[in-house]
């Protein structure tokens, strides 16, 4: 169904609107209002499906682009969301909050032919989004845990990436971290104007429920030291 | 950075006792802002939204040489907030609290080793600006991790960021891996994640290994 894809020549670059500025500052709330579904196929429809696609060489995770974006313009948003979420743990953070002008976007065939980027971020973070509203995310199911047990200092991204990988495959884990909510940065660093703190909440939610167990208010050094965690079975 | 930190837990209703004073309260406040990053935006923004009765920014460079995000810059602009590009801060000025700030006129130079333009202080151009609050956003240092982790042979780079191998990410102490800020200094959410990713595929492998000597053993 090549006929749906390679409209940048006739449909123009939209992001999704922004809201007022007067209304913006009077709150710390994201400033992007939602794509609706027939606006995101329309933009997804844009992607010109490059054999060599620079957005994903550009993309840290080489996230599958192209192909989420012709399955969002087809409207199969749930294969979608099932191919994005295959490489990123977090899409609709990373849809949020990446300076996309810098990877994925900067680098778009179409923005270079000067007819102004592909909303890969945008998309990313609409398609994981509606799956979150669709019911489509679910917690981790471990069918036969495994005897092996892993510590994750720190529930920052990079923590909370590394503790959901291994409990997919089946590994007892349990993340440390000092302060009394998990998320590091993406909670106490990144203000609410970029990202909302429910977005990174609902997923820690999520870890917890598939069998991650927490332990907050315990900082390494102070409560136990690394030697004696690495002892611990 | 505590001035982000206070804000963003301000928001989730928690008691922030430097915020409630007014110490980390933009509030009714000319503030001016040291820096071009994103955390720099990040800091003018949450001042517009906290009502801060002036925001600028101060930054060395013009705005084509900006480290930050251009979509970010524009966002903070349509906001109100004022760039003062080519400055960089002299001296603070103030009896008991800061009041003005002394800056100097940058132009750019020659390229240096990084090839982008080397700032150079203008002679005698000072001038002054007002400001109740400066907030200086230049980034930070990575904490000293043997030293709090009471784990003196974990093995650090010069910059104080944990040495770990290239490809499984492990560092010199066997079953320990590092990934995200720790490992590449301040850096962005989604290297986090491919980090932990990577880690996460090292770390199977690695208690696949062990699993497969205990059971020769046994
Ligand atoms: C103001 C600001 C704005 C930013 N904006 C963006 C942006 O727009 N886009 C982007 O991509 N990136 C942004 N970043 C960068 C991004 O937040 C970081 O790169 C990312 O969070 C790093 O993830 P991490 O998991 O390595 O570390 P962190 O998020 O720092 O998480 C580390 C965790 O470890 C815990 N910890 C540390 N030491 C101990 C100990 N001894 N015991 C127990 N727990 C411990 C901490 O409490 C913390 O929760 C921003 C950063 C800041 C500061
Ligand atoms: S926005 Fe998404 S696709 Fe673009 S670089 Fe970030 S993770 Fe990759």
């Amino acid at each position: 169904m090549t006929d749906k894809m390679l409209k940048f020549v006739k449909i123009g670059q939209q992001t999704p609107p922004k809201r007022d500025v007067g209304d913006r500052k009077d709150d710390f709330n994201e400033i992007y209002d939602d794509f609706i579904k027939q606006k995101a196929e329309e933009q997804s429809s844009r992607c010109s499906q490059c054999g060599v696609p620079f957005c994903q060489v550009h993309c840290p995770l080489s996230n599958n682009i192209p192909d989420w974006l012709k399955l969002t313009a087809e409207g199969r948003l749930k294969e979608a969301y099932e191919l994005s979420q295959s490489t990123n743990n977090m899409p609709e953070v990373c849809g949020r909050i990446c300076p996309q002008d810098r990877l994925c976007e900067g680098n778009c065939v179409i923005e270079q032919s000067g007819h102004g980027t592909v909303t890969i971020g945008s998309m990313e973070k609409y398609i994981t989004d509606n799956a979150w509203e669709k019911g489509w995310v679910k917690p981790i199911e471990v069918k036969f845990e495994k005897d092996q047990s892993v510590g994750v200092i720190g529930a920052g991204p990079a923590g909370l990436a590394a503790a959901e990988q291994l409990r997919k495959n089946g590994y007892k884990i349990t993340v440390y971290d000092r302060y009394d909510r998990a998320g590091g940065l993406l909670i106490y660093g990144i203000p609410n104007f970029k990202l909302e703190k429910y977005v990174v909440e609902r997923r820690t939610k999520l870890l917890k429920d598939g069998g991650i167990e927490f332990v907050h208010n315990f900082e390494v050094g102070k409560d136990a030291t690394l030697d004696q965690l690495r002892k611990k079975t | 950075m505590e001035f982000l930190t206070a804000s963003n837990k301000k928001g989730l209703g928690d008691k922030v006792e430097l915020f409630d004073k007014g110490i980390l309260n933009a509030e009714g406040k000319d503030i001016v802002v040291i820096g071009g990053g994103d955390t720099a935006m990040d800091c003018v923004r949450t001042s517009v939204r906290q009502k801060a009765k002036s925001v600028k920014c101060l930054y060395r460079r013009d705005k084509e040489n900006m480290p930050g995000s251009a979509r970010e810059v524009a966002n903070a602009e349509e906001e109100g907030v004022e760039f003062v590009w080519l400055s960089s801060p002299k001296k603070f000025k103030g009896t008991n609290k800061v009041e003005n700030l002394i800056v100097d006129q940058i132009q750019l130079g020659e390229p240096d080793d990084s090839g982008r333009r080397r700032p150079q202080i203008k002679q005698g151009s000072e001038f002054e600006i007002k400001a109740d609050m400066v907030i200086k956003a230049l980034g930070f240092d990575p904490e000293d991790l043997p030293y709090l982790f009471d784990a003196k042979e974990l093995q650090v780079t010069k910059w104080g960021t944990v040495k770990t191998d290239f490809d499984t990410m492990e560092t010199n102490l066997k079953g320990v891996f590092a990934a995200g800020d720790i490992v590449r200094g301040a850096s962005l959410v989604v290297w986090a994640i491919k980090d932990g990713r990577d880690a996460a595929v090292a770390m199977k492998t690695y208690l696949e290994n062990i699993k497969l000597k205990k059971s020769k053993v046994a």
